[in-house]
């Protein structure tokens, strides 16, 4: 059984360097947009703005980018370069060769892009970074594989509510290296879902997770529901299960977690589980030491994850809803 | 000459002498049957078999909804059998649209790209104020369908048959696109009632009512409107209640099994059907068949 390679976000050096003691293998990042073009504002080259809640999102200079790349390299860490829009347009085809020469010049390992059109015109660039689909292109079922092979591709990650029976067929029956969502992420078809956390009005924030009233015939029938709300957030239980069947590539999201260093707590902690399994010890015996030396397990974990049933691939309200 | 389109999920219609009769006096065209977020809204095949042999006096087109791993087999089956019944098929993903390529390459199907594959950012319900700080030149880029770009014409000309019709919504920057579109070839569709803003594979309806997927049929019909009232509050892990002002500003949305769906765009409906090679009509959308007929009559007169 080996190890999966844990991927984290990063904005600056310091996030970098906190990931990177915490145990990440990989680190994924953007360039601001306003570096590329100053008419940008929320928008830049990949699937989050600038800004999220008035946090920067992406890394701010070219320079700091440099920083970072050097860093991580090393350390033996590899840095996934995003450029993973739902979709571009060619109006914006010199900017964007700017960013991706940007990432080349500074040495990035592979390229996270989401549109099968981005992913054509960089082959025909003579691009041979590795590509990594990323889960905004949604890639539900291996048939549309298929695109990806004849484009190359060296990676898949799958939709967040993949269920753990999947992630094992597209071990089976694919060559790609396979990423899943570790923590936290959509309750919705993510790729394919407009409610988007918008940047400009913080009073909106991520619309998978809203509250809504529901009218059932026009009657209200309840209030305040988290309507939309199936995000499976945690997979921590499911770390060696996931070892045995080969994942590649764990996600940990959070470019724009306000505070650094308890975002890479969670890398720390998909770690660490990974380590005590390879010491050959049991999840019940596993949450028993993390609740005893982790002040994260019981002030966050089991609050905002085991007792909301917000488990990945256990069997849960929300993955009861999960269309099989 | 515009075609007129029936979308129906409630297949009881189609078994429905008088519904059928009705819809050919007012001069529909097509039928579609299907959706676009589960396949377990799909009508079995002994009803498909029913529903061929009622409506032979119309086009038919199946709408096969986005297809996870574990089901896309049935799904495979499913279109498999379809495909030499109907004269289109809607997909809604890109595996769906590899398999019925690589399967049935010999039938010619007409396929058309539903909204689980085409979309814009105008999709997104508060997609204006994103795009307040932005620059005309981003705003038309990100703003225009995400199969209008140069790059997305490659790859369909490269690794597809590349005979589609794409479905819009109308809205008023997306129906910019329809020109470009038609001018590379494509028939454009338009969804003249619900803008498709989320799918998700979590259901929201099965969950709602605290029902396993796959026994909620009986739900999957039920008129639900949702109004966005609370925010998700990171650092408190809940939500939070958000001011009138950004209430205001937010749309009423319905939701139809696993798909939530904002309005249309009223201004826009003129542009729209000068722009459509097909229009069509959602009969979720409608109280009754007298509303929808009476809406079809107003609207596609003259057109």
């Amino acid at each position: 059984m080996k190890k999966i390679a844990i991927m984290a976000p990063t904005r600056n050096l310091e996030m970098s360097v906190l990931h990177i003691e915490a145990g990440a293998s990989e680190l994924y990042l953007g360039l601001n947009g306003r570096v590329i073009n100053s008419d940008f504002d929320n928008f830049t080259f990949n699937a989050r703005f600038n800004r999220m809640d008035g946090i920067p999102v992406q890394v701010e200079s070219v320079e700091e980018l440099g920083r970072i790349v050097d860093y991580a390299h090393a350390n033996n860490v590899k840095i996934n370069y995003t450029a993973n829009l739902h979709y571009m347009s060619a109006i914006l085809k010199k900017d964007f060769d700017r960013y991706i020469d940007i990432g080349l010049e500074v040495g990035v390992d592979a390229l996270i892009l989401s549109n099968f059109g981005v992913m054509r015109y960089l082959r025909d660039r003579k691009i041979d970074l590795p590509i990594l689909a990323g889960v905004f292109l949604f890639t539900p079922n291996i048939e549309q594989t298929k695109f990806l092979q004849d484009l190359n591709v060296d990676r898949v990650v799958l939709p967040q509510n993949i269920t753990f029976e999947e992630i094992c067929e597209f071990k089976a029956k694919t060559d790609f290296s396979v990423e899943i969502f570790g923590h936290f992420g959509g309750g919705t078809n993510c790729g394919r879902c407009m409610a988007l956390h918008s940047p400009t009005i913080k009073d909106i924030g991520p619309g998978c997770r809203a509250g809504f009233n529901v009218y059932i015939d026009e009657k209200l029938d309840a209030e305040k529901f988290y309507f939309l709300d199936g995000a499976a957030d945690c997979c921590l239980c499911s770390v060696p299960d996931l070892m045995k069947a080969e994942l590649d590539v764990l996600k940990i999201v959070g470019r724009e977690s306000p505070i650094p260093s308890v975002n890479a707590a969670t890398t720390r902690m998909y770690e660490i589980v990974q380590d005590y399994t390879l010491a050959g010890m049991t999840m019940p015996e596993i949450r028993n030491k993390l609740s005893r030396e982790e002040d994260v397990w019981d002030e966050i974990w089991v609050t905002r994850y085991c007792e909301r049933k917000r488990c990945r691939f256990k069997k849960t309200p929300i993955t009861d809803s999960y269309i099989i | 000459m515009k075609k007129l389109e029936i979308r129906v999920t409630d297949y009881s219609k189609l078994l429905d002498d008088e519904f059928l009769t009705r819809i050919k006096e007012i001069g529909v065209d097509v039928i579609s049957f299907g959706n676009e977020g589960c396949y377990l809204h799909l009508p079995d095949i002994d009803t498909v078999e029913t529903i061929m042999r009622k409506t032979d006096e119309f086009e038919r087109k199946a709408i096969i909804p986005v297809a996870f791993e574990s089901h896309f087999d049935k799904v495979c089956r499913y279109v498999d059998q379809v495909a030499e019944k109907v004269n289109a098929i809607v997909v809604n993903d890109y595996g769906t649209l590899r398999h019925i390529q690589d399967t049935h390459a010999d039938l010619n199907l007409n396929i058309s790209l539903g909204t689980g594959i085409s979309f814009s950012y105008e999709f997104t319900p508060w997609y204006a104020h994103i795009f307040e700080p932005e620059s005309s030149q981003i705003a038309d880029s990100f703003l225009r369908s995400n199969m209008d770009n140069e790059w997305m014409y490659s790859f369909f000309e490269r690794h597809t048959n590349n005979n589609f019709e794409i479905e819009i919504p109308v809205l008023p920057h997306i129906l910019n696109s329809s020109d470009n579109l038609k001018e590379k070839g494509y028939r454009i569709g338009i969804l003249l009632n619900g803008v498709l803003i989320t799918i998700a594979r979590a259901c929201p309806t099965a969950r709602y009512f605290k029902m396993m997927a796959g026994a909620c049929r009986e739900v999957c019909l039920k008129k639900i409107d949702v109004a966005f009232t609370h925010r998700w509050d990171f650092f408190k892990s809940d939500i939070i209640e958000i001011q009138p002002r950004v209430r205001e500003m937010i749309p009423d949305m319905k939701v139809f099994g696993n798909s939530m769906y904002m309005k249309n765009s009223e201004t826009s409906l003129e542009s729209a059907r000068q722009k459509a090679d097909t229009l069509i009509y959602d009969t979720r959308f409608y109280e009754s068949t007298d509303m929808m007929i009476t809406m079809i009559e107003e609207q596609f007169a003259g057109v």
